[in-house]
């Protein structure tokens, strides 16, 4: 209860922040009914009669709890609080509900939606409140470990569906041993080209970093921006260090979370240096539109629907905009070759996890509809209105043509998204770090070390 | 009538009937303030002295030492020094803005633009904001307008530059907030008795010489009122910032209310947060304080 009071609290005097105090409020009007029924049955009893031990037989009677029949139970409301309806529209969860509906006519979802910035801090307010949603999102990786160790999460390693999982999305969904959260979806980083820019170019799809910036230099002489790039966005600016770590740093030292954590490794010395002059190097020669700070995301797909732009390094996710925006242009996409003199992963992680509350009121009824997302119908239904990837085996969603361009880059090589792993605020540093590098107001070492304060300002 | 019962009895009776109706009255009131004002605010004392990630249900006593650590953080100073200059700007521009927009709109040729200059304060921080945004893109309608008529060579990345970000902010700000002042000073203007005012000028008082011997200090309240709203209000910005830069380009437009932000909801470093904003409240209490005493010895009395 102090608790509660606490957080409330916080909001308050956090008062211009009051993003955090619209959670949705649902209140549950479900009974659980049982029946009863009277049993008469015979029991041994043991006892002591004057001194001497009798066994004698008794007839006793007791009331039983007998589980009603499924279509006599009393109506479930499920309460699922995710993010994923911002970018998806509510459609397709709801009609997701509606089949689970129809195979469970006892139970109700009830789905709220959030943008991710307010849902991560309405859920975590929630959660120390004890107000959790009987069903809600989990961000892969670290984000997720203090709410698991804090109770907060049920253990689903003993799930079915926990062996139908690709590596990546049982890596992301375990924490000291155990899978809390079904992963959803995955989602790439990489290069969505313009394919009439380049065919009209005679360009093709570059292998090496070296092929990479002749294309650039190529697109830049037509008078096109060779790359399109929202800098003022801050989570745009991480895009393309992420999209070059996999090759330059975890396909040789897959570890490098692991030594940082120990204090083995620094971000100061290791590849990072060299990947920031790369990035740099691109909007030095030209290659970004020239007022990338000013640019937002939004913008940044403008310049790519218009034609001003030819290439974007973004998520599988700014297909669907692109789609939207310019219908007609046909796009494609190819990992951004930083092959540090080797073979290029992929950077791909998992969207999100599906978790259930440790106490929630209905256990049975949050996992069967935990199982129902597993199911591949559910999940081609999802995954082919998200345009993302599956992170289940036997799950063949109709993909974006462009997104479906990525699948065997990524048989070579993936790693997540670098943050995924990270403790708490470096990612933060880090992209106000590279908006002030890009300023002229950092350079790459200052960057670097305030990087290695916040991590070890995390992990004290 | 009725009987009269004992006097003192019914002196006491009426006493406590009125203390207990008078308690009646301030009872729903008190009890919000205390939950939603007093308890929060106590208790935030007590978080700032704690280390705790927001969710954890312990928390841990540390005493002082997020303060000590404030005292070293850069990033805090560096908070600190955006948001004065952000609030004394927007002050002086605002207040200075707002006195003309009044004298002007007390003219009855004018009179028409009040309701005008009063929109933008009703309009919500995150809609102006966005369109703000928009505005100063690269391609926006400022840019875009400066090239249409020729002046080509003053497009600015109005937010992206990290010179630039914190006046282009500004300047949205008084936008938004300059109609507001003005209808304080337009109310400090109505008080002055027309009277003195046609006296002035029959004596052969020019315009400047009546504004600054008889106006100015006769709306003394209103400007007394206006800076200190004006400078608490920028001092707490945040929507706008949040919405337009997030605090970027890098730490450009870093106020120390997207710093607590960051610190509490992106760092999950709670007690730390809070410690920012307990240090910014005692700020902004002494500052208030100080100002309020001085502008108000200063206001003529009526």
């Amino acid at each position: 209860m102090k608790n509660k009071y606490l957080v409330i609290s916080l909001i308050i005097l956090l008062a211009a922040l009051a993003l955090a105090a619209c959670a949705p409020q649902t209140v549950e009007v479900t009974r659980v009914v049982t029946e009863t029924e009277v049993v008469t049955e015979q029991v041994e009893v043991t006892r002591v009669v004057e001194g001497e031990v009798v066994t004698e037989q008794v007839e006793v009677t007791r009331v039983v709890e007998v589980q009603p029949e499924p279509e006599e139970m009393e109506p479930i409301t499920l309460e699922f609080y995710h993010w994923f309806g911002a970018d998806l529209g509510e459609t397709t969860i709801k009609q997701i509900d509606g089949l689970f509906h129809q195979l469970y006519p006892n139970v109700t979802v009830e789905f709220e939606t959030a943008d991710t910035a307010t849902f991560e801090q309405v859920i975590n307010t929630r959660l120390s409140a004890n107000d959790a949603p009987d069903v809600f999102g989990v961000f892969p990786g670290t984000k997720f470990h203090p709410q698991a160790d804090a109770g907060f999460l049920m253990d689903l390693s003993d799930q079915a569906w926990v062996d139908n999982l690709l590596e990546g999305g049982k890596f992301s969904a375990t924490y000291n041993g155990k899978v809390y959260g079904y992963p959803t979806d995955a989602n790439v980083i990489g290069v969505i080209y313009n394919k009439q820019i380049f065919a009209d170019l005679g360009l093709e799809v570059p292998t090496n970093w070296d092929e990479f910036l002749t294309v650039c230099e190529t697109i830049k002489a037509s008078g096109v921006t060779p790359i399109s790039l929202g800098l003022q966005s801050a989570w745009v600016t991480q895009l393309i260090p992420y999209a070059m770590a996999p090759s330059a740093i975890y396909r040789d030292t897959n570890d490098f979370d692991a030594q940082m954590y120990a204090g083995e490794a620094t971000f100061v010395g290791s590849p990072w240096q060299q990947m920031m002059e790369d990035y740099l190097a691109l909007g030095d020669a030209g290659y970004f539109n020239s007022d990338a700070l000013g640019t937002d995301y939004n913008l940044s797909t403008d310049l790519m629907a218009n034609g001003e732009a030819a290439m974007l390094v973004q998520g599988n996710w700014a297909l669907a905009a692109l789609a939207d925006k310019a219908p007609d242009v046909e796009w494609g996409m190819f990992p951004l070759p930083y092959d540090s003199g080797g073979d290029v992963w992929v950077s791909a992680a998992i969207g999100g996890l599906l978790a259930i509350s440790a106490d929630t009121a209905h256990p049975e009824a949050a996992k069967n509809y935990l199982d129902f997302w597993a199911s591949p119908e559910v999940q081609e239904i999802y995954l082919t209105a998200k345009k993302a990837f599956p992170a289940s085996k036997g799950v063949n969603p109709v993909l974006d043509p462009a997104a479906a361009e990525m699948i065997p880059y990524m048989q070579t090589g993936t790693y997540p998204f670098l943050d995924q792993n990270w403790p708490a605020g470096v990612q933060g540093v880090m992209l106000e770090g590279i908006q002030s590098v890009f300023a002229g107001e950092l350079t790459i070492e200052e960057m670097l070390q305030e990087m290695d304060t916040a991590w070890a300002d995390a992990t004290e | 009538m009725q009987a009269k019962p004992p006097r003192s009895f019914l002196a006491n009776n009426a006493r406590w009937r009125r203390i207990f109706t008078d308690t009646m009255f301030v009872l729903p009131a008190a009890l919000i303030f205390a939950l939603f004002f007093a308890y929060p605010v106590i208790s935030s004392f007590y978080l700032s002295l704690t280390k705790w990630d927001g969710l954890n249900p312990e928390l841990k006593f540390i005493g002082l030492d997020n303060f000590v650590r404030l005292w070293t953080d850069k990033h805090f100073w560096l908070a600190f020094k955006n948001t004065f200059k952000y609030a004394f700007l927007v002050t002086v521009i605002q207040n200075a803005l707002g006195l003309i927009l009044a004298l002007a709109a007390s003219n009855k040729v004018f009179r028409g633009f009040r309701v005008l200059f009063l929109i933008p304060p009703l309009l919500s921080s995150i809609a102006l904001g966005t369109i703000w945004k928009y505005m100063y893109a690269p391609k926006g309608i400022i840019n875009s307008l400066l090239t249409g008529i020729g002046l080509e060579a003053y497009t600015q990345n109005w937010l992206g530059d990290p010179k630039l970000a914190l006046y282009s902010l500004i300047a949205t700000n008084v936008w938004k907030w300059a109609g507001m002042a003005m209808i304080i000073y337009l109310a400090g203007l109505q008080s002055i008795p027309d009277v003195i005012q046609e006296a002035a000028s029959i004596d052969g008082v020019g315009a400047w010489q009546r504004f600054r011997h008889i106006t100015f200090p006769l709306i003394a309240p209103a400007f007394t009122i206006n800076v200190v709203l004006s400078m608490i209000g920028s001092l707490k910005v945040f929507d706008i910032i949040y919405i337009m830069t997030q605090g970027g380009p890098g730490r450009a437009t870093e106020s120390l209310t997207t710093y607590i932000f960051g610190r509490a909801f992106d760092a999950n470093k709670f007690g730390y947060g809070t410690a920012v904003a307990v240090a910014m409240f005692a700020v902004i209490l002494v500052l208030s304080l100080v100002q309020l005493r001085y502008l108000t010895r200063r206001e003529v009395q009526g």
